[in-house]
């Protein structure tokens, strides 16, 4: 049924009530298109499972004083809801950064980070979803992965040419009175100088000119002899096949969804920097519902693309007041931000920031918080001392140093259906010029040790256990 | 522990999750407090006690009341179920209900998520408890699960004493059974600097006059050890101390292995 056949029917069905009738009925339709009732405190019950009895008590009791506004809710939702859904079904088809969730088969967008998108297990951030990264001790990675997460949101919306004037398919918002932070982000990471190289000779090659054509040939019949000659190597060839199998499902990911994430190079930044078109900036020092009502109409602004929001350094004291500090002001703040993102669960995803330390002694306050996310992760960097061990350890491989722990707290939708994923000490993070890399974690084992301690154990006990003797020729 | 049978729930005496003595009117109003932590969410429980509300049995969670359960068995008579939650929305429950092919006219789902905190800025707390108890505690409504009230203190700015005395006795006395869905994580410390803070006073302070009302008390929490593949947690049937000597059935009290996994849960003895 199209859009306006069943604005239609919904219109004739109204027009056949008496207008006593239609006044008085305080039935909606929310925005995902399940019926709720609306009290007078504008309370919403949903009414699939209200019996008639009920919701005839409900709409009698309703009828006193303030059912001309329910009425005129009552319209605009019915027609906002209709146009919201099917705005939103054809943009989820299109959009080049999203996909469905191996795990729920829920749209899902990437946080610009590809293993943090694989430790949430649904190969990105479903939509709907809130992510919370927090930190321990005074260490700051966690603003690299709200940059990348930001960062891809805006590479996303310049992908089909859109960007900078305001057409696009993504809208990023940061709760943050800093308009620098839309100058830091990262740029796309393009591959090493050697990489940069061979793209360009590979470009210059794939012209079409006689010299090309004859160097093409020449390969071609270099390859055949080589392929004959690499007969008897079947290791060689086994490992081949072994390499082409694992990469097989990142490599049809790639395929499939060729634009979902990026890798970003975090010594560059993007250019051009994001335009006021593509990124909003709200502050939450202002009165929580002028706050609110700024981040909805943003939302609403944006029916047709993914709107993503970002709290960065949440209850820092930089950014908050100190009446942040207590509970009913930043439970306030984030109830009023987590009822929004539920609300346009079809089109946003958030994630916020948030350093510990800063209140390690209130295990309670810090709870209360994280009651209110999705999902949560937790960034534990390594003290001084594992550092210099893993250096030491890895002194042959630099690349392979973790740079501490991270801890699975929630995961989003699994955890909120009962699945149990509380994860710690399993996995570690190391962030790197390239990207932000997440492993599970071993202690490994550091070899200078395993020598002292052999040299060691031979200088103790010099010739008690020896069993050898030298033997002269 | 695939090999291990998997048992049924049992909460009271008499073989049931919840007694129809709960509902007799000659006894007094009854509130069950379930708690749970971060890694154990209560939804499966919210689930089957809603059932149990509508089928008579969690017939879902319990293997063997499936097999005997008559649909048509089920009394269309009794009155309807409310849910009312100020941390999910209503398509939350809606969709998992709907999933267990719940009859949509035995329950309410109330969403006091959704523009609560404008709401909250707006009016005074005493008219919006008002109109949360009006709603809730409808006519026709003789339980109640109310999914973390404890979001209302810092939300409305109240004292314990001031939302149990506001809210929670003006519902409880309003139907038969108020369950009472709490998240008790950060609750277990001894870190004396916590309690100098009001907010951590007050939390605590609810949680425990919510304990002392209670007739039974579910608690679901993750292993002490850690992950497991084959264990989700721990479910832990205790007697609440408002359950009086004189009530017909009493509490079995127990300990439940439990694992959920792609959206169903079995329960395990311990």
């Amino acid at each position: 049924m199209s859009f306006r056949k069943r604005g239609d029917v919904i219109t004739q069905l109204h027009n056949d009530r008496n207008p006593e009738q239609r006044f008085s009925r305080t039935e909606i339709t929310n925005v995902r298109g399940t019926k709720s009732i609306r009290t007078p405190g504008g309370i919403s019950a949903g009414t699939r499972g209200v019996n008639p009895t009920l919701a005839k008590l409900k709409a009698s009791r309703n009828s006193s004083g303030i059912t001309e506004v329910i009425a005129g809710l009552e319209q605009v939702s019915i027609d906002e809801s209709d146009s919201r859904t099917t705005q939103q079904s054809n943009f989820h088809g299109s959009h080049p950064g999203l996909r469905p969730s191996p795990a729920t088969s829920l749209p899902t967008t990437s946080t610009g980070s590809a293993d943090l998108d694989k430790i949430l297990r649904h190969m990105g951030l479903p939509l709907g979803q809130s992510l919370l990264i927090e930190e321990q001790t005074t260490t700051d990675f966690s603003s690299v992965l709200a940059k990348v997460f930001v960062a891809q949101g805006i590479v996303h919306n310049r992908v089909d040419g859109g960007g900078t004037q305001g057409a696009g398919n993504t809208h990023v918002v940061v709760v943050s009175p800093n308009q620098a932070f839309g100058k830091q982000l990262p740029g796309v990471y393009h591959g090493s100088t050697k990489d940069i190289k061979r793209s360009k000779i590979s470009e210059q090659e794939s012209k079409v000119t006689v010299q090309n054509m004859l160097q093409q040939q020449q390969q071609q019949g270099q390859r055949t002899t080589s392929k004959d000659l690499k007969i008897a190597w079947r290791y060689g060839l086994n490992d081949q096949r072994h390499k082409s199998g694992s990469g097989k499902r990142t490599e049809s990911d790639l395929e499939t969804y060729p634009r979902y994430n990026n890798a970003f190079d975090i010594t560059s930044r993007l250019v051009p920097a994001p335009t006021s078109a593509e990124i909003t900036f709200i502050s939450p020092i202002q009165p929580l519902r002028s706050f609110l009502s700024q981040l909805e109409a943003v939302l609403k602004k944006h029916p047709c693309k993914v709107v993503r929001i970002l709290m960065p350094n949440l209850l820092h004291p930089a950014i908050y007041p100190t009446r942040f500090a207590k509970l009913s002001e930043i439970i306030r703040l984030l109830h009023g931000v987590r009822s929004l993102v539920k609300t346009y669960s079809m089109q946003t995803a958030m994630v916020a920031t948030f350093s510990c330390d800063l209140y390690s002694s209130n295990r309670l306050f810090k709870a209360t918080i994280e009651n209110l996310f999705d999902a949560i992760i937790n960034l534990e960097p390594f003290p001084q001392e594992m550092l210099q061990f893993l250096e030491r350890a890895y002194k042959t491989q630099p690349n392979r140093v973790q740079h501490g722990l991270l801890h699975i707290e929630r995961l989003p939708h699994l955890s909120e259906y009962g699945e149990m994923h509380i994860a710690r000490s399993e996995w570690a993070f190391k962030n790197g010029k390239k990207k932000f890399e997440i492993e599970p974690w071993g202690i490994p084992v550091d070899d200078s040790e395993v020598d002292e301690s052999k040299s060691s154990v031979a200088g103790s006990e010099p010739h008690e256990h020896q069993t050898t003797k030298n033997l002269e020729f | 522990m695939s090999n291990v049978q998997n048992q049924d729930l049992r909460v009271f005496s008499d073989h049931s999750v919840l007694s129809k003595h709960l509902f007799k009117s000659s006894f007094k109003h009854h509130l069950i407090l379930v708690t749970h932590k971060n890694g154990t969410s209560p939804s499966w429980l919210i689930n089957a006690l809603v059932e149990t509300h509508i089928f008579g049995a969690p017939v879902y969670l319990n293997e063997s009341q499936r097999s005997v359960w008559d649909k048509h068995a089920a009394n269309d008579g009794e009155k309807a179920i409310s849910v009312a939650s100020f941390y999910h929305d209503a398509d939350y429950f809606t969709s998992a209900f709907a999933k267990l092919k719940l009859d949509p006219s035995r329950y309410r789902v109330l969403d006091f998520l959704t523009n609560f905190a404008v709401r909250s800025d707006e009016k005074s707390s005493d008219q919006l408890l008002q109109e949360i108890i009006d709603a809730v505690g409808q006519s026709g409504t003789d339980t109640v699960i109310l999914e973390q009230p404890e979001l209302l203190m810092p939300l409305l700015d109240l004292g314990s004493d001031e939302l149990h005395f506001k809210l929670i006795s003006p519902l409880a006395r309003k139907v038969s059974l108020l369950i009472i869905v709490m998240n008790t994580e950060g609750y277990e410390h001894n870190d004396i600097a916590e309690y100098q803070r009001r907010d951590a006073t007050e939390l605590t302070r609810f949680a425990m006059a919510c304990f002392h009302k209670s007739t039974a008390v579910l608690g679901l929490k993750p292993l002490e050890s850690g992950r497991a593949d084959d264990v989700t947690g721990i479910l832990r049937v205790s007697r609440g101390p408002a359950l009086a000597k004189s009530f017909p059935v009493h509490v079995v009290e127990n300990e439940y292995l439990f694992l959920t996994k792609k959206g169903s849960t079995k329960l395990f003895y311990r």
